[in-house]
């Protein structure tokens, strides 16, 4: 376990985890919620080169790290709502910093995807066969996360740790949902 | 000072090598100037997404992906807006890109458009024939975008008020259900009261190809946005399925029959095919996974 990173050791054991991370002194192991955005975007915008263009190309990962940059600001604002509601004595910047570190599963799916992509002999069909499970397999372990994040991180009560995740992920949901109906292009395709 | 572990500083190493292998292997193809039955032969793909709404590329990386696959012309159809592809022509005038048709899908539940050669938005908060109407008042060009059974009760009605339809498409490769078959896109372009241009797009979101499924337009030189329009215009397209079988203006697929083009590489599964090119992006992928899975300094201790 001491050669895994972060991400990846929240991964395999999220309560554990989260728990040494919150007691983390100052140094080693201390979460950096920059850091984590800028992982998860770097993963990101590796997954978009490799998906589109078969390489690691600098320009394609570089402008999928600037077209996604708001992904993680949406996540922090809805972390961070959710937490404002739920244990408003709790620093902000230390919902951030926790939650940064917990983007494994999803990096995790993305690389993947990008190996699928790269190696496997008909990537459409694999992803066709197997795509929906792993989405759902990530939404449900980053789930798992979030909530180990607010229980076990910011030492919330399990029922309060339980509002708290629901609540993120609706304020994620609608913020998602809120940009496709500001653009034009969800309610369109709704009426019939 | 925290020091780096090891393992960590080799994982960034593969990451960079992978990198370099992404600069160096990043060859575009030619595109030799190929003329048939007196016109340039140009291949296009007239319906790619972007990140502004479920595509994986920016407009700019459209373009540059279709400088890699080959393509003369591109258009970013996003949905419902037609920024995304005015910020695409922009980039492409001012790289040397290829030849980038504005464009927009205008997308409801009843219907997909996609408009080329507009300035502004089309809304699809209106009925199919005031879209159509919309479209042409800009002297645009209007292409039912993969007309299959589901959106014929809308579409029928108003089929020779098209300029043109989708028949290749990546439903060809494999049919999403009955509502969304080949065969009918095929059935809808040939049974037209009137004659339709052919295409053949990607409809490029991601992890697919750009160029999958290709248009071959004749147009007259120079070869410009408004020449690619006006091929379209007078139904000079082919566009070829997966068995070689050629849709399009009569003349022209005559034209292919005597002397033969071969549309530029649109294997399913772009992944380069030099062995340096294979080998640096599995390195490079391995270095991406070490990197996530590594822990970053070392132990103190």
């Amino acid at each position: 376990m001491s050669v895994l990173s972060t991400p990846a050791r929240l991964m395999v054991r999220p309560f554990r985890g989260y728990e040494e991370l919150a007691g983390a002194a100052k140094g080693d192991g201390q979460p950096r919620a920059l850091v984590g955005g800028l992982r998860f975007l770097f993963v990101l915008g590796a997954f978009v080169s490799v998906t589109a263009t078969g390489r690691l190309a600098p320009t394609e990962l570089l402008s999928a790290m600037l077209s996604f940059a708001y992904a993680p600001v949406v996540h922090a604002i809805a972390v961070g709502l959710a937490a404002r509601v739920v244990a408003p004595q709790v620093r902000l910047a230390r919902v951030f910093a926790l939650y940064a570190e917990g983007y494994g599963p999803w990096c995790f799916f993305l690389m993947l995807v990008a190996g699928g992509a790269l190696f496997a002999p008909s990537p459409a069909r694999l992803l066709g066969a197997v795509g929906v499970w792993m989405l759902l397999g990530t939404v449900l372990w980053s789930m798992v996360l979030t909530f180990a994040c607010f229980r076990s991180g910011l030492g919330l009560s399990r029922q309060r740790a339980a509002v708290a995740t629901s609540l993120h992920y609706v304020i994620l949901t609608a913020l998602i949902l809120g940009y496709y109906v500001a653009a034009g292009q969800l309610l369109p395709i709704l009426r019939r | 000072m925290t020091k780096l572990s090891p393992l960590f500083v080799a994982a960034i190493a593969l990451v960079l090598l992978g990198v370099v292998g992404g600069v160096v292997c990043d060859e575009p193809p030619e595109r030799p100037v190929v003329h048939r039955a007196g016109y340039r032969v140009l291949e296009g793909d007239f319906h790619a997404h972007t990140s502004w709404s479920d595509g994986s590329l920016s407009p700019l990386g459209i373009v540059r992906q279709a400088t890699r696959r080959g393509l003369d012309v591109v258009s970013v159809t996003e949905h419902n807006t037609v920024l995304p592809s005015r910020a695409a022509r922009w980039y492409a005038t001012s790289t040397g890109g290829p030849i980038v048709v504005t464009g927009e899908e205008i997308t409801t539940a009843r219907f997909h458009v996609i408009a080329l050669g507009i300035e502004e938005t089309v809304s699809p908060d209106q009925p199919l024939e005031a879209v159509l109407a919309a479209i042409h008042a800009q002297h645009g060009i209007a292409i039912a975008a993969h007309p299959v059974k589901h959106f014929w009760p809308t579409l029928l009605p108003h089929r020779a008020e098209f300029d043109a339809a989708e028949i290749m498409h990546p439903i060809a490769y494999s049919d999403r259900s009955p509502e969304w078959r080949w065969a009918d896109m095929v059935t809808f372009y040939e049974q037209s009261e009137v004659p339709l241009a052919a295409i053949g797009s990607s409809d490029y979101h991601w992890m697919s190809v750009l160029g999958l499924c290709r248009t071959l337009v004749f147009v007259r030189e120079p070869a410009t946005e408004s020449a690619v329009l006006d091929a379209i215009r007078e139904r000079h397209t082919v566009t070829i399925d997966l068995e070689g079988h050629a849709f399009g203006d009569k003349a022209l697929v005559e034209a292919l029959r005597a002397e033969p083009y071969v549309p530029r590489t649109s294997d399913y599964t772009y992944r380069g095919s030099s062995t340096a090119d294979r080998v640096l992006r599995t390195i490079g992928w391995s270095g991406l996974v070490g990197v996530l899975l590594l822990r970053a300094r070392k132990r103190r201790e």
